[in-house]
Order: C-alpha cells, then sequence, then structure tokens
C-alpha cells in the first residue's frame, strides 16, 4: 500500500486523544458523598461488563475515527497485477482462444466457467483498444467462430457472445496452430494469443513451438483452483447369470475428481423408468465400480442411463448405453418334400438340430409348405428356409426378395424336388449363383468316391466359431453323394457372392450372397440325408444352428462401441426411404429419398450426449424405428476430470513460450472506503453515545 | 383502672382559614430549611397540622372492650351489659383495657446515611417530623418518648407526658449528629424489653442497611399489637439519582467508593431503587405496619397531617384498637 500524501498520516497520532482525554477525565471526576452507595454499586456491578466493553469499544471507536480520518487524508492506494499483459491501446494483432470444451460447462454461485470467460474475453477486447486486430477462435472448433483478424470490435464482440460451451472434449493445440495461422497475415508489431481456459490438466499438449514474436498469454477463469467434480466415466452391459429372464449385468464406473470423500447415489433407468438405485462410496480422486443386476422382461434393445446426483459440472453424472438382450431367432421352413413319415420329412434333421438349443439364442421354427405361404407373414420372421422347395408363386418371391433387402436372412437347400431350371427363373434375383444341374457323384452309395469337403473359409461366421483345421469341424468326414453344380454368375463380381465352404472337387458347398442389407446361403445338397450324410455328422448341428444365427443376424448384435460427442457415426441406411435421425434434445434432421439414393451410410455428427434415433417412412407415411441403428453417445470421460494442469498453466502447452510481456498495474484508492467506514464508525459512536 | 374518660378533641388554635393552610402547605425542606432553629421549625409545622385537623384522630376511641365478668355484688350497674341479659339471661359486666395516657416511642435513625441532602439532611427533616409529632401527642396528653439509634440507641428520652418534656425532645434533636452504621435490631431489641404496655412506634429511617431481622422486629412488635408506623424518608436525589456528570461516589456509613456514570446506570439505579422502595412498603404491609413513603421535598405539615387525619386516623385507631 502506498501513500498520495503519506506526511498527513503524522494525524494518526492524534488516535491518543480520545484515550488522553478518557484518562484525564477520570481522574477529574467530581466526589459525592451519597447515602444509597449501595445501589449504585450494585447498578454499576450488574451493567460493569456491558458498560466496559461499551466504553473500550467507543473509545475504540473514537480512536479509529481519528487515526482514519488522518490516513483518509494521506490518500491511500495499492497498485494490483492484472491477469492480462500490459498491452496499452496501440496497433498489435492478438487471437482469443476461447476454452469452450464441456469442462467449462461447470458452473457455483458466480457462474459456469464459460460465463467467466466470455466476460473475460469482453474486456480483454476493451483493453486491446481499437487499433488491435482480433481474431477469435474455440478450443472445441478451431475453425471457428472469428478465425480473421479484424479490427471490427463488434463482430469481435458479437463473436465472443455467440461462444457457449459445448459437450465436446479437445485440446488446445489444433486451437494454437489455428492461432499461428491467423496471426501469421499480420504485419503488426505486436503478436498475441491470449488461451482464456479452465486450465485444467485435460487440456494438456504438445504442441511445437511457436514462431519467434508471438507470445502466449493464459487467463486462469478457475483462479489456480481444482475444481470439485463427480462422473460416471464409463457404462458396460454383459449377460449375466443371475436368476430372472434376460439377465443382465450393468456396471458403472464412477469417479470422485474432488480431495474430499464423498457418497453418491447411483441411480439405473431403463427405458425412461427408474429400476434401481444405489449408494457409492467414493474416496478422494477414487473411483468405484456400482453393479447392477437387472432383468429385462423382454428382448431386443433397451436405453440404459446410470445417473448420480447433479453437481456443479451435472453433464457428466449420466451415462448412456444401448442394451442388446438376446432375443429368439424367428425362422420360418418351407418344406418342399414333406412325409407323414417323420424320418422320411425333410425336415426331420433339421428340426432337430434347431430344437437342440445350445449357447445363444433360442432358434423358434415355424413350418409351412409353398402352398399355405399365403397364410404367413414373412416379415414377422428373422429367416427364411427354403428346403428343397421346388417353386414359389410368383407374388412369394417379390415379397421375399424385399424381405431379403431389408435384412433378413434366405437359406437355400438343395433336393429332389428342385428344378434348376425353375428355381434359375423364379429365384434368379435371389440366388448367389444360378444351378447348373443335379450331379451324383457315385452310382452307388459306397461312398468310396463320395464327395467331401474341402476348403472352408475359416472367417466366415458361420464356420469361425466351431471350425478348426484339425478335426474339421466335424464336416470333413460327411460324404456327399449328390449335389448341385452350379454356374458362375454373369456379369457379377466376385464381391457379391462367397464361397464358405466347397467340396474337395472345388465345387461350391455352401455359398453367400448380400442383397441390399440382406443375406442369402445356398446350400448344394440336401438338408436331410437323402444326398448326403452330412446330418449324422458332428458338425451337422453347430452348421445348421450358425448359419440360422447368422442369417438371422443374431451375431451382428453385440452391443456398439461407445460413440463419444464429436465422433461421427454411420447409419446404415435402407434404399428408397426417407430417414429421419432425432438427436438427445429432441431435434430432428430428414434425410429424403434422394439424400440417401446413392450411399450405404448416413454420417451424424454427434454434438451432445444421449440416445439417437433413426427412424424410416414406410410406404403407409408412417415413420417406423429403425431400433438397430439407434446408437448412444457420452461425453468424453477426459473432460470431466478438472484438476489442474500445473502450476504454470504454460505446461498446458508444453513446448509454447510464455508470454513475457509486462503484466498490466491498476491504481486502486482506497480512500473513498476508509470514508465509508469513517461514516460507519461515526454512526456506531453517536448511536453507543445516545444509548449511554 | 381509670375511669371512662372521654377526651376533648384536637381543635386548631386559631381558625382554620384555606389561607392558613395554602400558606402551612409548603413547609417543605427548602422553606424549614430557612427557620433558624429546630424549635421554630416545629412550631410551624404543628401551626399547619393543627390547621389542617378539624378534630382529635383520637376522639371516642380511647375506651376499648376487653371481655365479659359474671356479674356480682358491688359491680358498677352502668357496666351491666343488658344486651348480653337479654340473650342470655345472666347479668353479665363489661369490662375495658386499662386506659392511661399512650406512649408513643418515635424512633428517629441517625446513621451517617441519613445525613445526605441540602439545605435540609434527611435527619434534620426527620428531626421536624419527629418533634412535631412529639408536641402533638404530649398535646392530647399522650407520652411520647424519643429514641435516636445509629449502630445502637444513641439518646432516649422516656415517655412522659408533663410539662417540659418537649424541651427535652428538642434539646435532644438539636443537638443530634448524624453518623455511624445502621443497627435496627440492636435498638428495638433493647427497646422491647421497656415496652410492656401497647405503645405506639414512630420509626422514621431511610432504611439504608436496615436488614431482614429489623423488619422482622418491628413485625414483632406489631404481633405483640403495638401500632407502628413506618415513615420512609428518602431524599428526592436518592430517588431519581439526577447526576450526569462521571461522578466519584463515597458511601456515607462505609468506606466504599465507585466512580461511575450516573446516565449510563440510571435505568438500573431506578429500578434497584424501586424495587427497594416496593419491597420495604411490602414487608410493612404483610406485617400489618402502617408504611408512608416521605420525601423531603414533601411539606412536613401535611405528612403529618395525613398521617394524623382521616385515613391515618381509621387506621391508628383500627392499630390501637386491635386487629
Amino acid at each position: 500500500m502506498s501513500f498520495v500524501a503519506p506526511l498527513m498520516l503524522i494525524g494518526v497520532l492524534g488516535a491518543a486523544v480520545p484515550l488522553l482525554v478518557h484518562l484525564i477525565g477520570k481522574r477529574r471526576a467530581p466526589r459525592r458523598r451519597f447515602a444509597a452507595i449501595d445501589f449504585v454499586l450494585r447498578s454499576n456491578r450488574r451493567l460493569a461488563r456491558s458498560l466496559v466493553i461499551r466504553q473500550w469499544v467507543l473509545l475504540a471507536l473514537r480512536m479509529a475515527l481519528v487515526a482514519g480520518m488522518a490516513v483518509m487524508m494521506a490518500k491511500p492506494f495499492f497498485l494490483t497485477e492484472s491477469d492480462l499483459p500490459a498491452l496499452g491501446g496501440g496497433a498489435q494483432s492478438a487471437v482469443i482462444v476461447l476454452d469452450d470444451t464441456m469442462s467449462m460447462r461447470w458452473k457455483d454461485s458466480d457462474g459456469s466457467l464459460i460465463e467467466r470467460a466470455k466476460k473475460r474475453a469482453a474486456h480483454l477486447v476493451g483493453v486491446l483498444g481499437a487499433r488491435a486486430d482480433i481474431a477469435v477462435i474455440s478450443v472445441s472448433k478451431p475453425a471457428g467462430p472469428l478465425p480473421k483478424l479484424t479490427r471490427d470490435s463488434r463482430r469481435v464482440r458479437a463473436a465472443i457472445a455467440s461462444l457457449d460451451a459445448t459437450y465436446r472434449h479437445a485440446r488446445l493445440a489444433p486451437a494454437l496452430t489455428q492461432a499461428q495461422l491467423s496471426l501469421r497475415r499480420s504485419t503488426l508489431q505486436g503478436r498475441h494469443i491470449f488461451v482464456i481456459s479452465d486450465m485444467a490438466r485435460h487440456g494438456e499438449t504438445t504442441q511445437s513451438k511457436l514462431p519467434a514474436g508471438i507470445a502466449v498469454h493464459y487467463v486462469d477463469v478457475a483462479k489456480g483452483k481444482s475444481l470439485a467434480n463427480r462422473a460416471v466415466v464409463s457404462l458396460t452391459a454383459a449377460s449375466s447369470h443371475a436368476p430372472g429372464q434376460h439377465a443382465t449385468r450393468i456396471e458403472a464406473n464412477i469417479c470422485n475428481y474432488s480431495a474430499r470423500a464423498s457418497r453418491v447415489r447411483a441411480t439405473l433407468a431403463i427405458d425412461g423408468a427408474e429400476v434401481a438405485r444405489g449408494l457409492v462410496n467414493l474416496e478422494a480422486f477414487g473411483c468405484q465400480t456400482k453393479r447392477f443386476e437387472h432383468s429385462f422382461s423382454r428382448g431386443g434393445a433397451h436405453d440404459a442411463v446410470v445417473s448420480i446426483e447433479d453437481d456443479a459440472l451435472d453433464v457428466d453424472n449420466r451415462r448412456y448405453l444401448r442394451v442388446e438382450v438376446e432375443v429368439d431367432i424367428k425362422v420360418l421352413i418351407v418344406n418342399g418334400s414333406p412325409s407323414p413319415l417323420r424320418h422320411r420329412d425333410e425336415l426331420f434333421y433339421l428340426s432337430a438340430a434347431y430344437a437342440s438349443g445350445g449357447e445363444g439364442q433360442a432358434i423358434t421354427p415355424r413350418v409351412t409348405t409353398a402352398d399355405d405361404l399365403e397364410r404367413v407373414r414373412i416379415d414377422a420372421h428373422d429367416l427364411v428356409v427354403l428346403a428343397n422347395v421346388r417353386e414359389l408363386p410368383r407374388k412369394h418371391v417379390a415379397e421375399l426378395e424385399a424381405f431379403v433387402a431389408r435384412g433378413g436372412g434366405l437359406l437355400i437347400t438343395m433336393g429332389d424336388q428342385i428344378s434348376p431350371r425353375h428355381l434359375n427363373r423364379s429365384l434368379a434375383k435371389l440366388l448367389p449363383q444360378p444351378l447348373r444341374g443335379v450331379t451324383a457323384t457315385t452310382p452307388d452309395r459306397s461312398g468310396r468316391s463320395a464327395l467331401r469337403i474341402g476348403r472352408v473359409d475359416t472367417e466366415h461366421p458361420v464356420v469361425h466359431a466351431f471350425f478348426d483345421e484339425r478335426t474339421g469341424g466335424g464336416l470333413r468326414q460327411a460324404r456327399f453323394y449328390r449335389v448341385v453344380r452350379l454356374r458362375p454368375r454373369p456379369g457379377s463380381s466376385a464381391d457379391a457372392r462367397r464361397v464358405v465352404a466347397s467340396y474337395d472337387d472345388g465345387s461350391p458347398a455352401l455359398v453367400e450372397r448380400r442383397i441390399g442389407s440382406g443375406r442369402v446361403l445356398l446350400y448344394t445338397s440336401t438338408i436331410d440325408r437323402d444326398w448326403n450324410d452330412l446330418p449324422i455328422r458332428p458338425g451337422y448341428l453347430p452348421l445348421m444352428q450358425q448359419i440360422a444365427r447368422y442369417l438371422g443376424r443374431a451375431l451382428d448384435r453385440a452391443p456398439r462401441p461407445p460413440i463419444l460427442v464429436g465422433a461421427r457415426q454411420r447409419v446404415a441406411v435402407m434404399p428408397s426411404k426417407q430417414h429421419r435421425v432425432s438427436d438427445p434434445s429432441g431435434a430432428e434432421t430428414l434425410w429424403s429419398i434422394a439424400d440417401v439414393k446413392r450411399r450405404k451410410h448416413l454420417a451424424i455428427e454427434v454434438s451432445r450426449p444421449g440416445f439417437y434415433r433413426v427412424a424410416v417412412q414406410g410406404a403407409d407415411r408412417v415413420w417406423r424405428p429403425l431400433e438397430r441403428e439407434t446408437f448412444a453417445s457420452n461425453v468424453d470421460p477426459a473432460e470431466s476430470d478438472l484438476r489442474r494442469a500445473a502450476a504454470d498453466p504454460a505446461a498446458l502447452v508444453a513446448s509454447a513460450p510464455k508470454g513475457t510481456v509486462r503484466r498490466a498495474k491498476r491504481k486502486v484508492e482506497l480512500w473513498h472506503g476508509v470514508g465509508a467506514f469513517l461514516l460507519a464508525f461515526l454512526l456506531v459512536e453517536s448511536i453507543l453515545t445516545r444509548r449511554g | 383502672m381509670s375511669s371512662e374518660r372521654p377526651r376533648p378533641p384536637v381543635r386548631s388554635e386559631g381558625t382554620a382559614t384555606h389561607a392558613a393552610r395554602r400558606r402551612h402547605r409548603h413547609l417543605d425542606a427548602r422553606v424549614l430549611a430557612k427557620l433558624a432553629n429546630l424549635q421554630l421549625r416545629v412550631r410551624a409545622v404543628v401551626d399547619g397540622t393543627m390547621a389542617g385537623l378539624h378534630r382529635s384522630p383520637h376522639h371516642g376511641s380511647s375506651i376499648e372492650f376487653a371481655e365479659h365478668k359474671d356479674y356480682s355484688p358491688g359491680d358498677d350497674l352502668r357496666r351491666l351489659d343488658w344486651k348480653a341479659y337479654a340473650k342470655f339471661d345472666r347479668y353479665y359486666i363489661r369490662q375495658y383495657e386499662d386506659e392511661t395516657e399512650l406512649k408513643a416511642y418515635l424512633l428517629l435513625d441517625a446513621s451517617g446515611s441519613m445525613d445526605y441532602g441540602a439545605p435540609l439532611s434527611k435527619l434534620e427533616y426527620g428531626s421536624v417530623l419527629v418533634a412535631s409529632l412529639s408536641y402533638l401527642l404530649a398535646r392530647q396528653r399522650d407520652q411520647p418518648a424519643l429514641v435516636t439509634f445509629g449502630d445502637g440507641i444513641r439518646d432516649y428520652v422516656p415517655p412522659r407526658s408533663r410539662g417540659g418534656h418537649a424541651a427535652a425532645v428538642l434539646g435532644t434533636l438539636e443537638a443530634l449528629r448524624a453518623e455511624g452504621p445502621t443497627h435496627l435490631e440492636a435498638t428495638l431489641n433493647k427497646l422491647i424489653e421497656q415496652m410492656r404496655r401497647r405503645a405506639l412506634v414512630v420509626l422514621v429511617s431511610d432504611l439504608f442497611d436496615v436488614d431482614e431481622a429489623g423488619l422482622k422486629l418491628l413485625r414483632h412488635l406489631r404481633a405483640r399489637r403495638h401500632q407502628v408506623v413506618v415513615l420512609h424518608l428518602l431524599h428526592d436525589d436518592e430517588l431519581t439519582l439526577p447526576f450526569h456528570d462521571v461522578t466519584l461516589f463515597e458511601g456515607m456509613e462505609t468506606t466504599r467508593e465507585v466512580l461511575v456514570d450516573p446516565r449510563s446506570i440510571r435505568q438500573a439505579y431506578l429500578r434497584e431503587m424501586q424495587e427497594f422502595v416496593r419491597r420495604s412498603e411490602s414487608l410493612c404491609k404483610e406485617g400489618e405496619i402502617t408504611y408512608r413513603l416521605v420525601r423531603t421535598g414533601d411539606a412536613a405539615d401535611q405528612v403529618l397531617l395525613s398521617l394524623l387525619s382521616g385515613r391515618a386516623a381509621g387506621r391508628g385507631g383500627r392499630a390501637r384498637g386491635g386487629r
């Protein structure tokens, strides 16, 4: 503290005057003999303490008044150093890098960090003056909002005002690079980069050395504090052995980024309804896993959210997950050769294979014939098996084509009922390859010259799970006496089909073709023992079950990896359909049929946490959700850790030179405050005197 | 036992005109202080008091019925109770209390605290009251006694009704000086031994330093059918604490002293004093003791007048007549 007129401080000695007056007055008090002295004594004793205190307070106030007058006349002041450099109002260029990442949403009674940052930025614009060229860029999107230097302070202020905290996580390096680019065009002498941030450790980055002549200044809106925060940093789901239907274990990892241990309540919500809650004890700077066991009443996709109580940064207090609960695979089997004798029926072995259960989803077959197909809704199934079917009515073929295009599965097996010529004509759009004709490998059934399984695409999901070269997966022992040979598909690319397995003479045994979103598998022999003995070999059962799972897309239903805000999510499109994507806030984006015409995927930019839902419009103009494409997005857990990066904010950018410009100093005069205090003292003194 | 002897009513020596009453109504401490000696002061006060009285406060109350006794030959037939004969068909003779001059013990506190006050101290003011009362009682042939006390009995003028007794009382009072502590209990203990017959006891004191035991003895006197009157004499300063400057107060009976700002303690002091007066009055009333707060600013004749006239006379009559 300094004084404009320090000599006036001599007047402080005047504070002794009230004390002397008090002492002298005490000595000169008149003496009076008084009969009722006992009453005086008693009254004085009762009031003694408060009187003494009041008298001392009065004395202190009077001394302070005299001393305060002297201090006020000496005009005290002090100089403060701003966190901004002493820039003056000269011509210079500056880039304001404003941190708008998720952590800037942290707020307390003074408001959010982003509000503070914007205030500091606006103040900085004033400090830089009217002759400064200024650009404004955000950390989350360095290309905006005002990357080019301008002298129009209104535009600069508007750009600052337009910024708001995002849900993104970002590092400083790209923003600093952008800031250099912005300054490169400047020819002015002074070039500055101002980083206005919370200086949390998640922003730490490495940055190549900045060019000479550019000074970096850091404005810490967190005022040097480590900000306390709690967050749900991960959420996973897996099937559980707990009793109950579709039992699922959901685990949330909850972290405490503060120096004080705490206890939080974690809540699990499924499809918007709270289903469980529990307490989690969190140690200082510790994490804890909260485990929920939940039984789903039905299979399919569900929305799961685990949340904790809100704190200063509430956006990371909940985490979202799409949980896929296994469902039965519904198989429609069209039996082309039914028989009243059970063991002679075409589906005798296939039904047994489907019924055997095993791990994974149950397979629920429904058997019909080509004639009865009229009564069945193909769309209600995941997979259709054409077992030794000679011919399908044209109407059902079209229906089947649409079913496959929408993502359905189709398995075509051969037999004595089929006619390659008919089948090539009716299922031309579905067959992976046209049929050439039936070949009998041996005139008798001795098996000595029968075909066997030769090459197997072990990477294919159908065989990958159980096939190994040593044992042959139980497939290589099988003998094939009669098979259908295939013709190459005219004009088709090699990618359109995939041979899963071949016979040892090289001809295909199992061929796949993808049509639209669907898959078709062609098996060139019979599904029963008419043409081979595979049904009695160990490989038959896993092969049939895996084919059902693969074509029924059960193998594709693994949960999507977590999507973080800021990433792009690819969503498969359905041709000739209008698409609608709803983000977590309810905002909708429409893609017309023309938009999706030549696309296989839509790229959705994920900008906020929550569930993104995709729907398509049917011919009846009704929007139907695409459950498989719905996905959850979450904030980057790195943003939740608000601990300080380092003592020196320059450590945020490891090799960036710290600004060496002299800090601005401001003279703060104190005599107004002293005067206000003196007035208050005077008021109190008069009240106490009056009450005395 | 004396015969029934009606007393002449005490009448004013002159005509009790309103002008005279107005003139004497202001015989307060300031006026009395201008009179050179106690005798003149007493005379002024007595004149004022007599002017205010229309009749003796003890008129017709000197005969006190005591009990009945069976008639026996030789008894005075004038005392035969005919109403009792009509009721019980037997002869009863009415008997009366022993009738003689009333003995009045006038107790004046002469402790150091009574020295307070100017131009007339509490002691001087009390002396005027006591002397005037003594004179008035002597006029109606009662026997006033003077007891001055401090730590113990300091002066004692025994009860007499003969001429010259008043001069003795005045002489004692004129020579009296206020000093020393108060010890009412010791005073009363000695006095009780001499009070064999019912008497009037008038205590003039500021009651400072009078302990519970002293007041209990007063109640004891009342229980023994003595009439007791307490004139609680206080100076206006003691009742209002009118001082403003920081003052070093010194005790008058002790060496205690205290430096205080009277303004700061006034509220508490007044509460203490009011509680003291209230408690003194309450204790007196509980013991059926006549209590009167007398301020030195009050006109002395008016004090005596109110004591002797109407209400005070009624109380006195009842007290003398029994419970």
